[in-house]
């Protein structure tokens, strides 16, 4: 079992998984946040260390190739984006890409400041992923129906837009409150702010880093 | 585009393939975290009675959808590999769909 992150909704079934027999891969980050007590700020949650069987047993810094079920899958360490132990998964032959939570398909992402995450690298992140995908591939987010090429882009250009909209207003030095009521993101709102993140709270996210 | 790639979800196809017990679409929970306060025991409560879909996408890859992060799996002789592990109180959901999914000693 491979784990994209640390964050709990990817790795919450790790001790019951590796209970059932599998062997759990990851970036040295993720291995690090799990083996002890972590606070998530954007969360108001201290996570307390996992227990021994949800760690990760195998972990990697960069890169990772296996080749199970006669499919080569090759792991890629992204730069400090969602989280700081970001990896994407691509499935060569069958040409899937799963992305993680560096991709979310119509929802503003939660991004974790206090692992490493930051709106330019959320953006930085979805560019490195539009250079992996091609018209054929199959795109898998972290959150959101599985989609194509043309669905991580929007996902990019909703970030990019909504985050030199936040920019711009606290450069004119707009406290929080006003750049919210602002509603940089009111074309999108109505879809992407239902899931994970409400509009007003992903606002503060990325107000946060600019 | 989408529609080319089309990736279906197809119950009696997965069944073939996986022997899942159940493998209908259900809508994604919505407002996980939209509230203010606990969200993250938000999460796990929701995630407790999230429902699950099952999607088959191309070649031997699949993907669990709906508590959690979304989870590919790769399925063959080898046993089967996971990407990601859904939020810990989907448990019971995960297991009844996802007996395929899990390593199988007696498989290679």
């Amino acid at each position: 079992m491979i784990n994209t992150h640390w964050h709990f909704d990817h790795t919450g079934g790790n001790e019951w998984i590796h209970e059932a027999g599998a062997s759990i891969l990851a970036q040295e980050n993720t291995r690090k946040h799990l083996s002890e007590d972590t606070r998530v700020e954007g969360w108001k949650h201290t996570f307390p260390a996992a227990p021994a069987g949800a760690i990760p047993s195998t972990v990697f810094k960069d890169d990772y190739t296996l080749h199970v079920n006669g499919t080569t899958l090759t792991l890629k360490h992204y730069l400090p984006a969602h989280t700081d132990s970001h990896i994407s998964v691509h499935f060569t032959e069958a040409d899937t890409f799963h992305t993680g939570d560096t991709f979310w398909n119509r929802d503003y992402p939660f991004i974790d400041y206090s692992t490493g995450g930051s709106i330019d690298g959320q953006i930085r992140a979805a560019e490195a992923n539009l250079a992996k995908v091609t018209e054929k591939t199959i795109v898998i987010p972290g959150h959101g129906a599985v989609g194509g090429k043309a669905d991580p882009i929007l996902f990019r250009d909703v970030l990019v837009e909504i985050r030199d909209k936040v920019a711009a207003l606290k450069k004119q030095g707009k406290p929080l409150p006003e750049v919210v009521a602002a509603k940089p993101g009111a074309r999108y709102d109505a879809e992407w702010g239902n899931l994970f993140m409400t509009p007003s709270a992903f606002i503060a996210l990325v107000y946060e880093g600019v | 585009m989408i529609t080319t790639l089309s990736p279906e979800v197809s119950r009696r196809q997965f069944l073939v393939a996986g022997g899942l017990t159940v493998a209908a679409a259900c809508l994604v929970p919505r407002g996980l975290f939209a509230q203010a306060g606990d969200l993250v025991g938000n999460a796990l409560k929701e995630a407790a009675t999230a429902k699950v879909t099952v999607q088959t996408l191309r070649r031997n890859v699949s993907v669990l959808l709906g508590a959690g992060g979304n989870i590919a799996v790769l399925t063959g002789p080898d046993g089967k590999l996971l990407v990601d592990a859904e939020i810990v109180s989907a448990r019971p959901t995960f297991l009844q769909l996802s007996r395929a999914s899990m390593p199988t000693p007696s498989s290679n």
